[in-house]
């Protein structure tokens, strides 16, 4: 029997071309050889989202009733929040409660660890440094709760234990007037510690538009100026920046503008150099992906962009607030290989639509073949029909505020675009869009992971609810439902989704007599299989 | 000169030189002792097997020779997928060979030292497994399960969550 005589090494080619976990499951259970090989790829990334943590902690945690201590086996986690209400949430405790930490300290082939959310604090953060040095990526957030508030120290000792860090990205929750979480000594840590080692480094705030408010030019700021600059000196072998950093942005892009030449990946926000902006962009010419969000473009837009025109071989491009719309778009079609498009107007101002947008979206679709994720403002049918009838390879689709969208042209898109795993269809006054062309939707997208409806789509019913339920089996979120549908038809539908975690509802006029009831929601999730957070939007 | 082959059975096969390099093992033999003209012994690998073998190279031999790919490249590179397997490799693996055949021949070109040929018979495995229990796995390999119940149950148990992740 030849597969009896197949040696180890040989079962481990085979599972690691294996690329999904049920498969993987599917060899554990074969008998013992297979099992001790497929174990450890059923093993080697833990991903998904917090709340999801505890079903490993439960196994995890008494390792020696174990067939093998699975612990050994993982060499990347990445868990990212199931809400973005960080305030409210109780991710971050609930992470302590199950204690990723004490996992993470016997898991000797960790090299990757991302946690989206704050879900650890400098002691930990101290714990899991020293336990894996081998450490090659990490990504840390630095919330408010005690439970999440990582800061220098914890950088500090992620710079003296885990020598091999090739990528760091570091994010602050907190608010920028006050404390970031990390300062100038954090910085400077990594400045002295990683020197020509880095391939990524970013370094993010979530507080929006508060740059222009804390350019204070005090003594603290000017070390962390030169620490960051620093970092980028030391590392000049950077192949992916991001920074959106309230403290130096603008001396740091100027700094990054004189060194980085290896650039693949830039991501930039809420600056005010945008010449130093532009040289980066025309000293990097192995750009494949940039993302510029909320700048200030109180010049020529067009000139600002010249440098991009460089790199035909760009395949993501984002431009999220980047001066008018309509100066911006014309730019697009000259890159054919585009696979993600982002082109937003700025959250700081009212969107007003313009009737020309429509036009370049059409050029922009017809140029651009390859497009797998858009993200773009468009009204009425007719853009979405031309993105429908361009882009057969759609994997995303986001058309922000649009609004006055008709069945026909979301039916015509289902059946066109049969690759979609998200959808946002707009806002509201999106009123004409009913379950005839839903269930159509429902029926051509097997691969749906997120929807999510206009808000306040009045003539939207059970029907839709049905169809999702009977042929989107990878539906996880559900967004802007119409709370009218009723407590009876979610409760026959839901748990027929069997992936699903997130569940908004929206309210019509009145709509607060829709309200499902305290109760009601938990015997909703406790029906559903995954089932984590319910909203309501009024 | 050609290069004569010896299966584990005896039988000999006659290949031209540039076919035989197709094989690491094959060629570096060839580079230390020179063609002496000798039938090579390959007692690990059947006729039958062999022929299969021979063809494969006999197709590929005007391949350029790439460096190996690395696990972490195969990983990583986003350019291929693990099922794209081309027209004539796919065919060959399919024609009259049963799942025993296919795993001999894998372990031929791990043998031997033929890259393309162990990567084409491990993705050629990896895309008959998916999809599958593991009870269909057994047979179609011919494999026999060898857990206790309770061996089964608790790895069921450890492993579950992967099952509809």
């Amino acid at each position: 029997m030849a597969v009896a005589k197949v040696p180890i090494e040989l079962l481990d080619a085979i599972f690691r071309r294996l690329p999904d976990l049920p498969d993987l499951y599917s060899c554990c259970l074969v008998n013992h050889a297979w099992f001790n090989s497929a174990h450890a790829f059923v093993w080697k990334r833990v991903n998904g989202y917090s709340h999801e943590w505890q079903k490993y902690c439960k196994l995890l945690s008494k390792p020696k009733g174990l067939t093998v201590d699975y612990r050994t086996c993982i060499q990347e986690v990445t868990l990212v929040a199931t809400t973005s209400d960080w305030e409210g949430s109780q991710d971050s405790e609930d992470m302590r409660r199950h204690s990723l930490v004490k996992i993470l300290k016997f898991s000797p082939r960790l090299t990757i660890l991302n946690l989206d959310f704050p879900a650890i604090n400098d002691d930990d953060l101290w714990i899991i440094s020293s336990s894996c040095r081998q450490l090659i990526a990490l990504s840390i957030v630095a919330g408010v709760q005690t439970a999440g508030s990582v800061s220098d120290e914890g950088l500090s000792a992620v710079v003296r234990n885990c020598r091999n860090i090739k990528h760091l990205r570091l994010k602050s929750l907190r608010d920028a007037s006050r404390d970031l979480g990390f300062t100038a000594r954090g910085f400077r840590a990594v400045a002295d510690g990683y020197r020509g080692q880095l391939k990524t480094f970013a370094l993010g705030c979530a507080g929006m538009g508060i740059a222009r408010l804390v350019h204070i030019d005090n003594e603290d700021d000017r070390r962390v100026k030169e620490a960051l600059a620093d970092i980028l000196i030391n590392n000049p072998d950077l192949d992916t920046l991001s920074l959106d950093w309230p403290i130096a942005v603008d001396d740091i892009l100027q700094v990054a503008a004189e060194n980085l030449k290896s650039l693949r990946t830039f991501r930039v926000g809420n600056a005010i150099n945008t010449a130093a902006v532009s040289a980066i962009l025309r000293n990097n010419l192995s750009l494949q992906a940039v993302s510029l969000n909320e700048l200030s473009t109180l010049n020529s837009v067009t000139a600002f962009l010249d440098p991009l025109k460089n790199h035909p071989k760009l395949t993501h491009l984002t431009l999220d607030g980047i001066g008018f719309l309509n100066d911006v778009l014309p730019h697009i079609p000259s890159f054919h290989g585009l696979e993600h498009v982002q082109v937003t107007p700025s959250q700081r101002a009212a969107s007003v639509h313009h009737h020309l947008t429509d036009d370049h979206v059409g050029q922009i679709v017809t140029a651009c073949p390859n497009i797998k994720f858009l993200t773009i403002p468009i009204q009425m049918d007719m853009p979405l029909m031309l993105i429908a009838g361009n882009c057969a390879n759609l994997v995303s689709l986001d058309i922000c505020d649009g609004k006055d969208i008709t069945d026909s042209a979301v039916m015509l898109l289902g059946r066109k675009c049969v690759n979609l795993e998200t959808l946002h269809l707009g806002t509201t006054q999106n009123t004409r869009i009913t379950d005839a062309s839903l269930v159509v939707l429902a029926e051509s997208l097997p691969r749906l992971q997120r929807l999510s409806l206009p808000f306040n789509a009045t003539r939207v019913t059970f029907r839709t609810l049905a169809a999702l339920a009977e042929h989107c089996k990878r539906l996880e979120g559900l967004s802007n439902v119409p709370a009218k549908v009723g407590y009876q038809a979610l409760k026959i539908y839901l748990p027929k989704m069997e992936r699903l975690v997130a569940l908004s509802l929206s309210m019509g006029p009145g709509g607060w007599r829709d309200y499902l009831e305290k109760q009601e929601m938990e015997q909703l999730k406790a029906s559903c299989k995954r089932l984590h957070q319910i909203t309501h939007f009024a | 000169m050609p290069v004569i082959l010896q299966a584990s059975d005896g039988q000999q096969f006659p290949i031209e030189k540039n076919v035989a390099e197709r094989s690491m093992l094959l060629k570096n033999m060839l580079e230390d002792v020179g063609d002496a003209g000798d039938p090579i012994p390959l007692p690990n690998v059947s006729g039958s097997i062999l022929k299969n073998v021979i063809e494969y190279c006999e197709h590929h031999k005007d391949d350029p020779h790439f460096a190996a790919e690395e696990d972490k490249e195969v990983f990583e590179s986003s350019r291929k997928k693990p099922d794209d397997i081309d027209e004539w490799d796919a065919n060959f693996m399919k024609a009259g060979k049963g799942n025993e055949e296919l795993f001999e021949i894998i372990l031929a070109a791990n043998y031997l030292d033929i890259k393309p040929l162990l990567d084409l018979g491990c993705k050629t495995v990896a895309n008959m497994i998916k999809g599958k229990t593991p009870e269909q796995i057994r047979e179609m390999f011919n494999i026999e399960n060898d857990f206790t119940p309770e061996e089964e149950d608790q790895i069921r148990r450890e492993n579950e969550w992967a099952a509809d992740a």
